[in-house]
Parts: structure tokens; sequence; C-alpha cells
């Protein structure tokens, strides 16, 4: 590619902070140049995407460890360091993040009119945060993009947003804080055992995956790093925060928000809380997986009952997250990759349908599904477009969400809990019967509703904007091969480390009861 | 009597005798407008002379950063904790004369008292932190707390100034009551009142309960200052009523120089009973805490939330002071922590004011969150500013609040009282809804009435940038504050 003067050791800095600075440009822009804002935000956002593909093509496949690597000090008292790297896991979530933003902030274009200038300033200072968080090596830095983020999605969520975004916002809000500041507790005693074990303080990932945790830590550590990650995936019963974020939220805060942004709960299992507390992780399995399953169930029969179209994909949103999490507790190689494939094709999918969300209420300024009906016939591109993602979302052969959502159910049947395929598999035929009587009610039938009669069909803009999505469910679902073999490796490593550590921790089992591990914990620091 | 005068090294007196003569000429000030029968008042040269007094003595504590030396008999100490505590008060004081410049203008003629009186306070903090021993602690508290008793009801004309004067007044002067009884037991039983013989007089006397009860009524007096629950009734009404920069001012300044006080005397003197008032800062943390936080939801007043807001911020605080190692040597992460939490709270208070002082110079008083409706997009500049300062009060990155926070519950889990740590970061979340409900308000509700344009104030502007970017830059690089603060730290025990 041609960026030599782009050093490959700095590519990922690059990557992580254009779209601040490019958001910074926005900020000296004039605020009612609306069409210029508009341009160079998209242009911005779609530099960064090409610059992003570096990434993509300077990636070793067969590597598993982490590439691109910067590590800097940053807080050396701390030891907090500035350790950004991605391996075949956060390569594809970050370019799943700088292929999105231009796509949203391209959809935006007749959707969001007030203020437009914060708005998409708050969508690129976003992406910045997204990045980071997929980057971070390092725990400090690691949850400060992780709280950057939560900012703009709450202004976004409670600026733009519909009726009742002011209450969806501050929910979105404290939920997440309480989640991850219980989480900044346990980085802080992670970070306090690491310096009892390593004889220094380090707040780097890689260094404290080499730290065994004491049993009895490691438990409460897993259950309040879990806590934060599974409010945002989110797993039943802590997904109560997402129907109202995602039904308040403008069209492109949906997108980032179901695209992005829940990727981040999956992603900190598989990078920091299974890794990390692996003994833990275990014990946990069996709750886990219950959750991920009732997850499936239970998200697909309450969409299956959404009069609110927004409503039904925020709710099948739970029900496929449900699958990535039942992905990565197999702990087979073909489990967890297809759960990081599901993550990706969840990306894409429920953004496609979200979008299609977006451009359906621009036109009715309403969700509600008995609204509509008979559409295919007044809007045939649209169909075309909202049939794939449908379809995609489903699972159907040739498309993305079925090569995730096959390795997922093959690998729980490998794994040493093959019970739970079985309900994994009923969730697939019930999200057939909620994708396809949603798609049947609103595009097919007669088209009685005065308001629908009028309605235009897509315009070359928004043609534009569920192309390129639609043409990566067709790629990802064709040839998920060279996907999956830059994700392989990684996992395989993943799954390395989780035994070899599960196994180190038993031995360690008897010799870590409380009151001998308090004595450790007390002991005064020495530097 | 001439040579032991001559052996007092004036020199590490500099910055409190800038000072005096700054304040003694503030007043001078004061009487030649009055005798000018100037309309206008000198509030303009009052603030210059203010901030000059402040910058010399600001340049002459820096000058001693290298210094650790004792004077008047080993009374005052200069070491690099007092002069830490001296540069982070004179900034903030000087931050506080910024914001001051429109309000004192509306008082006219009182102008160059309210200026003099605010550096008179400043004195008796520089006097204060760098005291070791008692009573010229005692001093200094009393010059500060005179001095501010009378801002507070400066606006004479102010009901609720006039209220929250009289209450602080009346539980101040117990406190002070409080803390000399307490000095005076102390002293009757171990014979000093210097803060490091009172240590060792501690080690040999055994006569448990007196000293207890001694020890018990200094600290009060100090968690008064502090305003810890249960001795913060006094603070909603006295910042509610006090005109805002003298708010913003009791919030940092006095904040800081009590704290500062309170280390010192925590870290010398009673460290040998450490394991009675460490339970105690711990109940008093989580007391102070919760009470801030849940009361502050409640407000519909903008400066009574701030008020009960740093209420909220002395219980993190001491968090880090119930998370104080006495068995560590001289490098004690819990003081560095309050050390670099405290110039973090400083800049984000300020900034906080600020922003509702210069909201207020469009010809309305800002009192209610109701007020703030709309204003986010009305004046971005300002409402960016206020959402950073809020944020940062929320403990969110990439502000200084987060880093501050991060250190101070990283010394108590250090320590093991995790649990104290859990409820802190809980207690921060839910700060996080009324720091987030002022952001609710400029950004996702309109405004009833037209808002009207503001005036620009440059000395306000100023005050506002450098906060935000103090905010930003303790928030981003943290490294050389930190270092800084720890080695501070190293000259306290």
């Amino acid at each position: 590619m041609g960026f030599a003067e782009i050093s490959q050791s700095d590519i990922l800095s690059w990557v992580l902070f254009l779209p601040l600075a490019f958001a910074g440009l926005l900020a000296v822009l004039p605020g009612n140049a609306k069409a210029l804002l508009r341009w160079t935000a998209f242009i911005s956002s779609a530099t960064v995407f090409v610059v992003s593909l570096d990434l993509w093509f300077c990636f070793l496949p067969g590597e598993a460890g982490m590439q691109f690597v910067i590590h800097k000090p940053w807080i050396e008292q701390w030891g907090v360091g500035y350790h950004l790297g991605i391996d075949g896991i956060s390569l594809l979530l970050v370019l799943l993040t700088t292929f999105l933003t231009p796509v949203v902030i391209l959809s935006t274009w007749s959707g969001v009119e007030k203020n437009v200038k914060g708005f998409l300033i708050l969508l690129l200072v976003l992406e910045t945060g997204m990045l980071g968080a997929f980057m971070a090596l390092d725990l400090v830095l690691f949850y400060f993009f992780w709280e950057v983020m939560l900012i703009p999605m709450y202004l976004l969520i409670g600026i733009w947003g519909h009726e009742r975004r002011i209450y969806a916002a501050i929910k979105f809000v404290l939920y997440t804080m309480v989640g991850s500041l219980l989480m900044l507790v346990a980085f802080i005693y992670l970070i306090w055992i690491g310096q009892q074990s390593l004889g220094y303080y380090t707040t780097d990932l890689i260094q404290l995956y080499r730290v065994a945790v004491p049993y009895h830590a490691q438990f409460w550590l897993f259950a309040s790093f879990a806590l934060a990650f599974a409010i945002k995936v989110p797993m039943f019963p802590f997904h109560t925060w997402l129907p109202d974020a995602h039904v308040e939220a403008p069209a492109a805060g949906s997108v980032i928000l179901a695209g992005i942004l829940l990727k981040m709960g999956t992603y900190g299992f598989i990078r920091f809380a299974m890794p990390l507390f692996p003994a833990a992780s275990q014990a946990f399995t069996p709750v886990i997986m219950t959750l991920a399953v009732i997850g499936i169930i239970y998200g697909a029969l309450v969409a299956m009952v959404q009069p609110d179209l927004k409503k039904l994909v925020a709710y099948s949103s739970v029900s496929h997250l449900g699958f990535v999490m039942l992905g990565l507790y197999t702990l087979t190689t073909t489990g967890v990759v297809g759960g990081v494939y599901q993550m990706l094709n969840h990306g894409i999918s429920t953004g496609a349908l979200f979008l299609i969300c977006g451009i359906l209420y621009e036109r009715r300024h309403t969700r509600l599904i008995d609204q509509f009906g008979g559409l295919s016939s007044r809007m045939p591109l649209l169909a075309i477009f909202f049939l794939l993602a449908t379809l995609s979302s489903i699972g159907l052969p040739g498309l993305n969400g079925f090569v995730g959502e096959f390795l997922i159910l093959l690998g729980t049947y490998g794994s040493a809990h093959p019970g739970y395929v079985f309900f994994a598999a009923t969730g697939v035929i019930l999200s057939a019967v909620y994708m396809l009587w949603m798609f049947r009610r609103v595009m097919f039938g007669p088209l009685d509703n005065p308001q629908n009669q009028k309605l235009a069909d897509l315009n070359i803009r928004e043609v534009l904007v569920l192309l390129p999505i639609t043409i990566m469910m067709f790629w990802m679902g064709l040839f998920p091969g060279m996907f999956l073999d830059r994700i392989t490796p990684s996992v395989e490593k993943f799954i390395s480390r989780y035994n070899s550590k599960l196994e180190l921790a038993q031995p360690a089992l008897p010799s870590s009861s409380p009151l001998e591990y308090r004595v450790v914990f007390t002991e005064p620091e020495s530097k | 009597m001439m040579t032991e005068f001559l052996s007092i090294s004036w020199n590490l007196l500099l910055p409190q005798l800038v000072l005096l003569s700054a304040a003694l000429f503030l007043l001078l000030l004061a009487v030649i407008y009055r005798a000018g029968n100037s309309s206008r008042g000198p509030s303009a040269a009052g603030a210059i002379l203010s901030l000059l007094g402040l910058g010399v003595a600001g340049f002459m504590a820096f000058a001693q950063c290298e210094t650790v030396a004792g004077t008047f008999g080993g009374m005052l100490r200069i070491d690099p904790f007092s002069t830490y505590f001296n540069i982070l008060i004179l900034g903030g004081a000087a931050l506080c004369v910024l914001l001051s410049v429109r309000e004192a203008g509306e008082l006219k003629a009182m102008a160059g008292e309210y200026y003099a009186l605010l550096v008179f306070s400043v004195l008796g903090m520089v006097v204060m932190v760098s005291a070791a021993d008692l009573l010229v602690i005692f001093i200094g508290l009393e010059t500060m707390s005179l001095a501010v008793y009378i801002l507070v009801g400066i606006g004479r004309d102010s009901e609720s100034g006039a209220e929250g004067a009289l209450k602080y007044f009346l539980i101040g002067a117990f406190a002070s009551a409080f803390m000399i009884y307490g000095i005076a037991l102390l002293m009757g039983i171990t014979g000093s009142t210097r803060l490091e013989e009172i240590a060792s007089g501690l080690n040999m006397a055994d006569g448990g309960t007196l000293q207890l009860v001694a020890v018990c009524l200094v600290l009060v007096g100090f968690l008064f200052k502090i305003a810890a629950v249960p001795f913060h009734m006094w603070a909603p009404d006295a910042y509610q009523g006090a005109p805002t920069p003298i708010t913003a001012f009791m919030a940092v300044a006095v904040k800081a120089s009590a704290f500062a006080v309170l280390l010192r005397v925590l870290n010398v003197s009673l460290l040998p009973l450490a394991d009675y008032w460490l339970p105690v800062m711990w109940t008093l943390a989580v007391l102070t805490m919760t009470v801030g936080n849940l009361a502050a939801i409640f407000q519909g007043n903008i400066k009574r939330m701030l008020a009960y807001s740093s209420i909220a911020h002395a219980g993190y605080l001491l968090v880090a002071l119930a998370s104080i190692n006495p068995a560590a040597g001289g490098d004690d992460p819990a003081v560095a922590a309050v050390l670099f939490y405290l110039a973090v709270y400083t800049l984000m208070n300020v900034g906080a004011f600020g922003v509702i002082i210069y909201l207020g110079g469009g010809g309305r008083q800002m009192e209610t969150l109701e007020q703030v409706k709309g204003a986010g997009f009305r004046y971005p500049l300002l409402g960016v500013a206020m959402a950073v300062f809020m944020f940062s009060l929320a403990g969110i990155p990439p502000t200084g609040g987060f880093l501050g926070k991060f250190y101070v519950f990283s010394s108590a889990v250090n320590r093991g009282l995790i649990s104290l740590a859990i409820i802190g970061v809980l207690n921060s979340a839910a700060s996080a809804y009324y720091y987030i409900r002022v952001t609710v308000q400029m950004y996702m509700r309109e405004s009833e009435e037209p808002l009207p344009g503001l005036p620009f104030s440059v000395p306000l502007a100023v005050a506002l940038l450098v906060a935000l970017y103090g905010v930003f830059h303790l928030g981003l690089l943290p490294s050389d504050l930190i270092t800084v603060a720890d080695r501070a730290v190293l000259f306290l025990r």
C-alpha cells in the first residue's frame, strides 16, 4: 500500500488518532455549512478506513501473537504503558469499526439536521474510543478508551434520540458505569496481585497474563470483570438497558451501538476475563453457558412479539450475542473462531438492519411494524437489501451469518457441554421465525396504509450506504477462509494459554485458602 | 534578643511576608478609593494587586522547592510538602481572584476589602501548611477562617449570604473551641505543642482515654474545615449563600489547606495512634461520600449541588487517609494520592464554578439547574468546558478526575481495604447521575426563554482555559505531578 511515509511501527497510532484529529478539524469548520461538514466527515472516516486497510495487508496471517505493537512508557510510576497491538481477533474488529463508521456517517446525511457539527464530531471521537479499546494492551489504557466511548454514545442518544431519549441515555450511562467501576476495582486488585508475584507494578496485559492469580482472588476478580462485560454484551439478565438505548438512539447511534459497542463486551471476555482468570472462568462456565442459552431463546421469543421494528432488532441482538458467548465458552477452536466470526457477522447484518430501520423511519416517522405492509411494491430496491440483511441475520448458507452460527453449533457439539446445542439450534429456528415474519409484515401483503402509497425508493446515497455492507455479507459468507485464517492462530493461542494456566492453577488450589492468602497481601509493600 | 531576632531565617518566610504586604496594600487601596469617592470601586486595581501579590508569593514559594528547613525555633517548617501546598493554594487563590472580578465589581467600594480579606485568608493558609506547631496551625487556621466568614457574608443585601455566614461562623467558632481545648489537653499530656514532640510524648504517655479525647477534639476542628460528615452541616448554606467566587475559594483553597494540615498532624504527631484513627477515617470516608452524593442527587440549586459534591470529594480524600500505612517509610502512596487529587480537584472545581459565574454574566443570577437548560448549544465553548468539568468530577477519563480517583482507590486496595474501594466506586457511579444531569440540562433540554448573550470576560476566560488545560494535562500526562507529589511526601514523616 502506498503509505511508505507512515512507518510500520506507528500505524496503529495513526489509525487510532486520525479520527480524533479529523474531529478537531470539524470543530473549526463553520457550524452552518452542513454539506461541507458532512463531506469532510465522510472523507475523513473513509481515509481512516483506507489507512486501516494497511493493517489487513501487512498482517501476517499465520502469526498468533500481537502485531504492529507499540509500547512506550506513559505513567511510569504506576507501570502504565502506552501499549497497543492487535492479533487476529482484534484486527477484524478494528477493521469492522473503520468500515462501519464511514457507512454510518453517509447514512446520517438526511436523518440528522440538528447540530450536524456536534453529531459528526461525536461520531469521530467515538471511533477513536472504540479503536482504542480494541487495540489497548494495558489495563489502564483499555479502561481509558472503554470509558471514553461512553460519553459520545451517551450524548448521541440523549441529544439526537427520540421521545424518551434522556431516560434511555441516563440508563445507558449508569448501567455501564456501575459495571465498569467495579471492574476498575478489580483492575487495581489485579495490579496489586501482579506486584506481589512479579515484584513491580505493571498494568501491562501481556505481563499480567503470566501472573498466576490465587483461586480465591480469581473468583471475585472474574465475577467483577464478567459483570462489566456481561452488561455491555448484554447477557441476560443485564440486557434491560439495550432495548431502551436502541429504540431511543438515532439510527446512526443504533448501528454503532449494535455493530461495534456490544462487541466490547464479548471482546472483553476473550481478551481479559477468560485468559486472566481461567480457573474461575472454568467454574463459571455452566452459569455463563446457561445464561447465554437463556439469552438466545429469551431474546428470540421477546423479539417475536415486538410491535416496534427497532425493538425487534434490539432483542435479536440479545439472541445473537448469546450465540457469541456460547461460542467463546465452548473453548474449542471451532467454537471460539465461530464466536469471533459471529461478532463480525452481527456487526454487519444488524448494522444493515438498523440502517434500514433508519431509512424507513426517515420516510414514515414511525417504527411500528403494523404501520407498514406491502412496501416491496413501492420500494423494490429496499426490499432486496432488506431481504438480504434479514437472511444474513437468520444465517442462510451463502451469507455471512451461516458460517458463524454453524461453527458455533459445531464447536458446542464438540465441547465439554454438547447438550447446549439443542437449545442453541432452537434459537436458530426461532430467529428464522421472527425475522421472516417481520419481513413479511413490513414488505409483503396489501399496501393498505395510505401513508405508504407515496413512499420513494432508495436514492443513490442510500444505495451506496447499503451496498458495501451487502457485499461484505456475501464476501464473508462465500469466502470465510481469508478471515478465518487470520482468526484461527490467535484463537488457538488463546485456548492453549487458557488451558495451560488452568493446569497451573490446579495444584495451587489447596495453598490458596483465604487465611494464608490474606497473610500474603497485608505485607508492607517493598519497592 | 537582637541576635535571636537576626537568627530567624526571614528569607524562608518570603511568601508569607509578600502576602502580608499585599494584603495591607489592598486595605490601603480601599481607603484611598473611598476618600476619592470613586463610583466604580477598586475592583480592577484590587484584582491586579492581589494577582501580583499571589504571583510574587508563588514565585518565592517555587524558589523554595528544594528547601528543607525550620525557622522560628522550629515552629515553622519549609519542606517540599509545605511548598507543594503553598503553590497549590496560591494557584487556586489566583484562579479565584480571576473569577472574582465581576462579582467584586458589583460590591463597588467594598471591593478593596474583598481582595484584602481574600489575601489575608491565603496568608492564614500558607502559614498553616508550613506550621510545625499546633499553636501556629491554630493561628493560621483562625486567620484564614475569620477572613472567610466575612467573605461569605460580604454581599450585605443578600439574605442567604448573611444566613450562610452566620451559620458558618457559629459552627466554626464551636469547632475552633473544640480544637483549642484539644491542643491544651495534648499540651498537658505531652508537654509540648510541637508536632514532632507530641509524637514522642504520645509514645510514652499511657493515659489512654484522655489522650484519645484530646486527639478527637483536635481532629474535630479539621474535620469541620474539610466538611466531613457529620461536621458538614454548615457547608451547603455557606456555599449557596456566598458570592460564587468565594464558594469556589472555599471549595478549593480552604479544603486543600485543611487537608494539608490534617495530613501533617496525622503523619507527624498522631502516627503512634494510627490504630485508633484509621478505622475512624474509614467510617468517616464512607459516611462523607455516601451522604454527600445522596444529598447532591436531590439538589435543584446548582451551587448547593456542587457544595454536596465537594463534601463527597472530601469523602474520596478521606478514603486515602484511611489507607495511610503507618509502617511505610516516607513513600506512602496514600498521602501522595491526596496531593495529586487535591490538585485535580482544585482545577475542576474552579472550572465548574467559573462556568457558573460566566453563565451569570447575562444579567441573570445562576441559581437553579433549570437555568442551564439549552446553554450547551447557545454557548458552545462554555458548554463543552462545563461538560468536561462535570465528567472530570464524575471521574471519567481522559480527565484528571479519573486518575485522581484511580490513585486514591489504588491506595485503598493496596492496603487491603477492598470494601472501602468498592463503596467508593459505587458512590462514584451514583455521583455520575447528578453530574451528568447538568449535561442533560445543557444539551438535551430546550430553554423556555431565549438565552441572553454573554459579555466576554478576559479574566474568566483565562481562568477557565487554565482549568481546562490542567484537567486534561493531569488526565493525560500526570507523570510529572506524580513525581513531585511522591517527592513532597518523602519529607512528611
